[in-house]
């Protein structure tokens, strides 16, 4: 079933928490909402599920509306059959696993289905054996597990998620993470998840809106929004690097980034469609787009090792350029140390963000 | 539930509290300023200028600020020991510590008195005390008997407070290079001088409003203060309601005077502690001096406990009170005589009526708290203000409030003067009780308990019956219990607005001691001692029950 804004729009007395907003999310996709803290995304989430009342527009399970400011529908979140997984699991203490699990099919009336719906949905979660236990005697992650098992054993058709992995400890967030993903594809179910996470958004999502101030920024494939993100805030949110400033020159044909006198990179001309010499751009440079020379070559750029991290597979370093404020990142195999000199090559498909009025395909995807 | 239900919901409980709580207080303040029916200004205040009610006025004063000073004497190094020593290990000393609280005041003062009158079990018991026991019938005696019965609250508060401040507030000081000396002036004192003002209003105001002392020991011995003074103008020949109304405005007004003042001196100093998590408490072991602090511990304990207790159990089972304290003197049958005569129906009828209170409170802060909780406008503000305010105007003015109302001429309901006005009062006086316990259990559930019923599908009433009512009903049972076990042994109410004949435990218990047959009344307090401390026990341990499947 798929989710349809048609102008969604919401404010908070003065503050205006959702810029209008038109989007479709498709029948089984699983979309996250993803930004700072404060950005509206969790609002929205709320206003699918009916928790929050809309200033206007409309939403759409399906082609049907739940709700429509102009003709004056607006479902109680109870009739609008969606499973939804909450940040501090929202367990009921006085109910056992299995009646907690049980609740919204006997508030439907349900009542032949429980047994049966109950315990495939406590199976889907691993947690079949534990439906007499009380909330309290559960861990974390059990806990959630049972949220989880709660939102889906209705057989909703759409489900939200409302930061589900933010209350886990590290540890238990990948387990819960692949096992959520793979339930909902499993269910076949329209999944919308709110995370102020980007690595979780990237890696669990078909598709990544990215929100700021009230306002979608950017929606597209976790691939699109990394490597072509539409203007800084995106880039500056979404995934490591460094943000440049520089302006595009011509050096004998081939166009180049100066970012000050000493400072050029060598540029891909698919990635200067569109942009005339002189502009000014920001340039998102990825730690993975970055080559890393200990000896001193004449073509790279001059910089200076400031930090050394050990990720485990390899080394994260921070560099400052010669005559210059500007640090990038940089992965290299080889362990360095702060004060060493080095050179640096960056690769000629850096993605550019031009200065105002930059637009690009994805904003109105 | 539609909107339309709902706002007519909210608005017949307004209306119940109005009625209840809003109307009575207006009333006491009307007819404080049109004593003759006719609008006076504030002439009916003219008769302060009488030097007789001046006095009254400065006595409820000088009482306030005597209870006030000796009891933060008493608890301060009791909430030294509890939150800095080892003796915080034994939270069993905070329980016996609420037991001079939780005793019925009236029940304490007479416990004195019977103790330390002339040939009473003070001079028995130590007979070098006779000469100092007749400077108990003082002020300063009054002062006493009311510290050893408030202190616990303003301990309480005290402790709570130092314990917030120490850990590593003080440990940063230390690290900092800070003396003991400048510590204790520029971290402990600062951030305890709001707290404590705090707890030092509330037991004034609990001071002035209190009328169980004032009503045994301070009409014994001529020290009248407002709560005795209204009571004799609203219940002894010749009654005047009028004198009584300005009294209790005059009462009101300087409640809500150190009111403002508090909130005004609180409102100066910013210091709500940020704190990220585990406050740790910083011991400071007293090793062997130890002893010290138990001596104190034991000697508050017999003075706040010990002697009221004694006195009572003694009375009850003497059997000729001027044989005094002997084994062969010992005997039941207070207690048998007081079970077979008027005092089995005195006993009985508290229980009936706090128990038709109890409910109709408990059914009322429900209904009343479940509106407030749910959303927060106006008039749900009122309302919560109006559920809350019987608990801080002395209830003296609740009652003479009470009494202007239900016996107005204009008022139509067959109330006055039956069983119903007891059971009137009472939930009156302890709509709060209910509210606030139920209120405090609301609290702790987060929104998205309901939220999550929200999207499961479930509707309003749905999720009343099966998720609100569940998570809340210790709240209830606890609020029932206490407005219950209070209202058993109310004095002040059931003495002015007992129907001619009936009588109570509370003035039972008030009436015996006046006319000098202590035994059987001792014998009554024993009794609802007993039975009411049992019930706080059973609150107790329900509520640790209810704290089971919090996580």
């Amino acid at each position: 079933m798929d989710i349809q804004f048609k102008q969604l729009e919401k404010w908070f007395g003065q503050l205006q928490a959702l810029k209008p907003l038109s989007m479709t999310v498709q029948s089984g996709e699983f979309v996250s909402l993803v930004g700072p803290s404060g950005c509206g995304k969790t609002t929205l989430l709320r206003m699918i599920a009916g928790l929050e009342e809309p200033a206007s527009g409309a939403i759409h399970f399906g082609g049907t509306a739940v709700y429509d400011n102009s003709r004056k529908v607006n479902l109680p979140p109870q009739k609008r059959k969606i499973g939804m997984v909450f940040q501090d699991f929202a367990l009921w203490p006085h109910m056992t696993v299995f009646e907690n699990v049980a609740y919204g099919l006997k508030a439907a009336g349900r009542n032949k289905e429980v047994q049966e719906k109950v315990s495939e949905a406590l199976d889907n979660v691993q947690l079949g054996s534990f439906q007499e236990r009380y909330p309290h005697q559960l861990s974390g992650g059990q806990q959630q597990r049972v949220a989880i098992a709660r939102a889906v054993a209705t057989d909703p058709d759409i489900m939200l998620l409302d930061e589900p992995l933010s209350a886990l400890d590290a540890s238990l967030r990948d387990e819960m993470r692949i096992l959520l993903q793979s339930l909902v594809k499993k269910l076949n179910m329209t999944a919308v998840y709110v995370t102020h996470d980007q690595s979780e958004a990237m890696a669990m999502s078909d598709r990544v809106v990215v929100m700021n101030d009230g306002k979608v920024q950017q929606t597209g494939t976790p691939e699109e929004i990394y490597q072509r993100p539409v203007n800084e805030v995106v880039a500056s949110f979404i995934g490591k690097g460094a943000l440049i400033q520089g302006l595009v020159t011509e050096v004998e044909d081939v166009p180049m980034l100066k970012v000050n006198a000493d400072v050029q990179i060598p540029l891909s001309t698919s990635k200067t469609k569109g942009l005339e010499p002189h502009d000014w751009v920001h340039a998102i440079i990825r730690p993975e787009q970055v080559s890393l020379d200990t000896a001193p070559a004449e073509a790279g750029i001059r910089a200076a090792v400031e930090t050394v991290s050990f990720l485990g597979e390899r080394y994260e370093v921070s560099l400052t350029l010669d005559g210059s404020d500007e640090r990038l990142f940089a992965y290299t195999p080889e362990r360095t140390v702060p004060g060493q000199e080095v050179s640096v090559t960056v690769r000629s498909t850096i993605h550019l963000i031009q200065h105002k009025g930059g637009v690009s395909r994805e904003e109105t995807a | 539930m539609n909107s339309w239900t709902e706002r007519a919901n909210k608005y017949l409980a307004l209306t119940v509290l109005t009625i209840l709580v809003l109307i009575p207080l207006a009333l006491v303040i009307m007819r404080a300023v049109t004593p003759e029916g006719t609008f006076e200004g504030f002439g009916a205040f003219s008769i302060l200028g009488e030097s007789m009610y001046q006095e009254i006025l400065l006595n409820s004063l000088l009482l306030g600020f005597g209870v006030v000073i000796v009891s933060s004497l008493i608890a301060a190094p009791l909430a030294f020991f509890m939150a800095r020593t080892e003796l915080a290990r034994h939270r069993w000393i905070d329980v016996v510590l609420i037991i001079p609280f939780m005793t019925p005041p009236y029940i304490g003062a007479m416990g004195w008195i019977l103790s330390m009158q002339g040939n009473g079990y003070a001079e028995q018991l130590f007979p070098f005390l006779a000469p100092v026991t007749p400077y108990f019938f003082t002020y300063g005696g009054m002062v006493l008997v009311m510290s050893f019965h408030l202190f616990p609250f303003i301990y309480l508060i005290m402790r709570n407070n130092l314990q917030n401040i120490g850990g590593r507030l003080e440990e940063a000081g230390l690290i900092h290079g800070g003396s003991f000396l400048y510590r204790l002036r520029r971290i402990v004192l600062p951030l305890f001088v709001s707290g404590y003002s705090m707890g030092a209003l509330l037991v004034f105001v609990k001071t002035i409003g209190e009328f169980g002392t004032p009503v045994t020991l301070g009409n014994r011995i001529g020290f009248y203060v407002l709560t005795s003074e209204i009571h004799r103008h609203a219940s002894v020949w010749p009654i005047d309601f009028g004198t009584a109304a300005i009294l209790s405005t005059m009462l009101l007004s300087v409640s809500m005077a150190v009111w403002y003042f508090q909130q005004w001196f609180a409102g100066r100093t910013h210091n709500k502690v940020v704190s990220g998590k585990g406050q740790t408490s910083a011991y400071s072991p007293l090793g062997k001096k130890q002893v010290f602090a138990w001596l104190y511990l034991a000697v508050v304990l017999g003075l706040s406990i010990g002697v009221p207790y004694f006195s009572v159990v003694s009375t009850a089972f003497l059997d000729v009170q001027g044989s005094g304290l002997a084994w062969d003197n010992v005997t039941l049958r207070h207690l048998q005589d007081l079970l077979s005569g008027s005092g089995a129906g005195a006993l009985w009828n508290s229980i009936w009526l706090a128990a038709i209170a109890a409910t109709v409170s408990a059914v009322i802060g429900l209904w009343v708290t479940i509106i407030i909780m749910k959303r927060r406008g106006t008039v749900e503000k009122g309302m919560d203000f109006l559920s809350i305010a019987p608990n801080t105007v002395p209830g003296i003015v609740v009652v003479v409030g009470l009494i202007l109302f239900w016996n107005a001429y204009w008022n139509p309901a067959p109330v006055y003067n039956t069983w119903m006005m007891l059971v009137t009062t009472y939930v009156v006086l302890y709509i709060p009780f209910t509210v606030q316990n139920i209120k405090a259990i609301y609290g702790q559930l987060g929104d998205s308990l309901f939220q999550a019923a929200e999207t499961s599908g479930a509707g309003p009433f749905y999720i009343v019956r099966t998720i609100l009512l569940p998570l809340i009903m210790p709240g209830v049972l606890a609020g029932w219990i206490m407005a219950f076990t209070i209202s058993m042994r109310e004095l002040v109410g059931s003495l002015i607005l007992r129907p001619p004949n009936m009588h109570t435990s509370a003035t039972f218990i008030y009436s015996q001691f006046e006319q000098g047959t202590v035994a059987q009344g001792m014998a009554m307090a024993l009794i609802t001692v007993i039975m009411t401390t049992f019930v706080l026990i059973a609150v107790e341990k329900m509520k640790e029950r209810s704290q089971r499947y919090r996580t």
